[in-house]
């Protein structure tokens, strides 16, 4: 019977006339869905069916409330708030809709941070590694020996970290899934936002160390 | 049975129950589908707004009352300006009907 009020509620909400003519108006059709569900049901149906079958009966919400409108007028706060609720209704798919962009573009610059801190260990460490073991680059002060020196070993240790991509991969899809379980407040998308921006400024702040490597490796030779 | 005839029909058909007794909506509809064998395929929800202008109209009076189970049925009943409204509405009909039946007939060369 839910379905009934469901039903009245619809064709009625934006019903124009006095208060006690409009309840008048939903009593009144309530009464007819009811006696044709009671007949429905009298003829064998089950509730559910027969509900169903009575509202198909009585014609589409759409239909109902226009031809009642014509005869009533329309509520001039009901159509104000109806035309709010659709205008919320458009921003919310709007938001969703950026929201998700804007994910899917941090997710993207996330993924080329790793793939740029990922080419930098694996093709050029070695080769920067045989350029000093060689000596092929000549530091030409003591500040820019400690550059070096500073660079090596923090690629080294990055390069320690990363060598267990498993764990870290484990580490982080268990924290989002804690996050996505345990996190019910109605600014979650926020949140996942902006720990997926936080995570893509470490990611640069890495990444941008690593670049000094780089720059060692292009450092002219005396 | 064309929806647009019926709706243009709904208020004679209306007009015509409530002069033989006083009728709720649903027992309107259910008459109406009892009388013409479900040849009427038109929509229950659509009796309403028709009920309520011939009401607006003073054609008809609704008067709430209650049943022995407790619940409440709006009947209506038709008044003295409908009565005279629909003997006018019987008399365009006929004139209608006939009308029609003319050229119907006359395309069928039965004339």
């Amino acid at each position: 019977m839910e379905k009934i009020e469901r039903y009245v509620e619809e064709v009625c909400r934006r019903l124009g006339g006095p208060r006690e003519m409009r309840l008048h108006v939903r009593q009144e059709l309530r009464e007819h869905l009811l006696d044709a569900v009671e007949s429905l049901r009298a003829g064998g149906m089950s509730e559910q069916e027969a509900v169903k079958k009575a509202l198909e009966d009585f014609g589409a919400t759409a239909e109902v409330r226009g031809a009642l409108e014509e005869a009533h007028g329309q509520r001039l706060t009901a159509v104000i708030v109806e035309k709010a609720m659709q205008w919320k209704e458009k921003t919310m798919k709007a938001r969703w809709l950026w929201m998700t962009v804007a994910q899917i573009a941090i997710v993207t610059v996330i993924l080329l941070e790793v793939a740029f801190v990922y080419g930098l260990l694996i093709f050029v460490l070695p080769k920067f590694h045989d350029m000093v073991i060689k000596g092929w680059l000549v530091a030409p002060d003591q500040a820019t020996a400690n550059l070096i020196s500073w660079s090596s070993s923090y690629l080294g240790r990055l390069a320690g970290w990363l060598s267990h991509p498993c764990w870290l991969f484990l580490a982080i899809a268990a924290v989002w899934t804690l996050f996505e379980w345990r996190v019910q407040s109605e600014n979650k998308a926020w949140m996942r936002l902006f720990s997926m921006g936080l995570g893509a400024v470490i990611l640069f702040v890495v990444a941008a160390a690593a670049m000094i490597l780089p720059l060692m490796v292009a450092w002219p030779r005396r | 049975m064309d929806t647009e005839l019926i709706k243009g029909t709904l208020s004679l058909l209306i007009l015509s129950l409530l002069r033989r007794k006083a009728m709720y909506g649903y027992e309107i509809a259910a008459t109406v589908h009892e009388k013409t064998k479900g040849a009427f395929t038109w929509k229950e929800g659509s009796l309403y707004p028709s009920l309520h202008k011939l009401e607006a109209e003073r054609l008809i009076e609704g008067k709430w009352e209650e049943k022995d189970t407790g619940r409440k049925r709006k009947f209506y009943h038709i008044t003295a300006a409908g009565k005279s409204t629909l003997e006018a509405k019987l008399e365009s009909w006929k004139e209608l009907v006939w009308a029609v039946n003319v050229i119907l007939e006359n395309r069928h060369g039965k004339d």
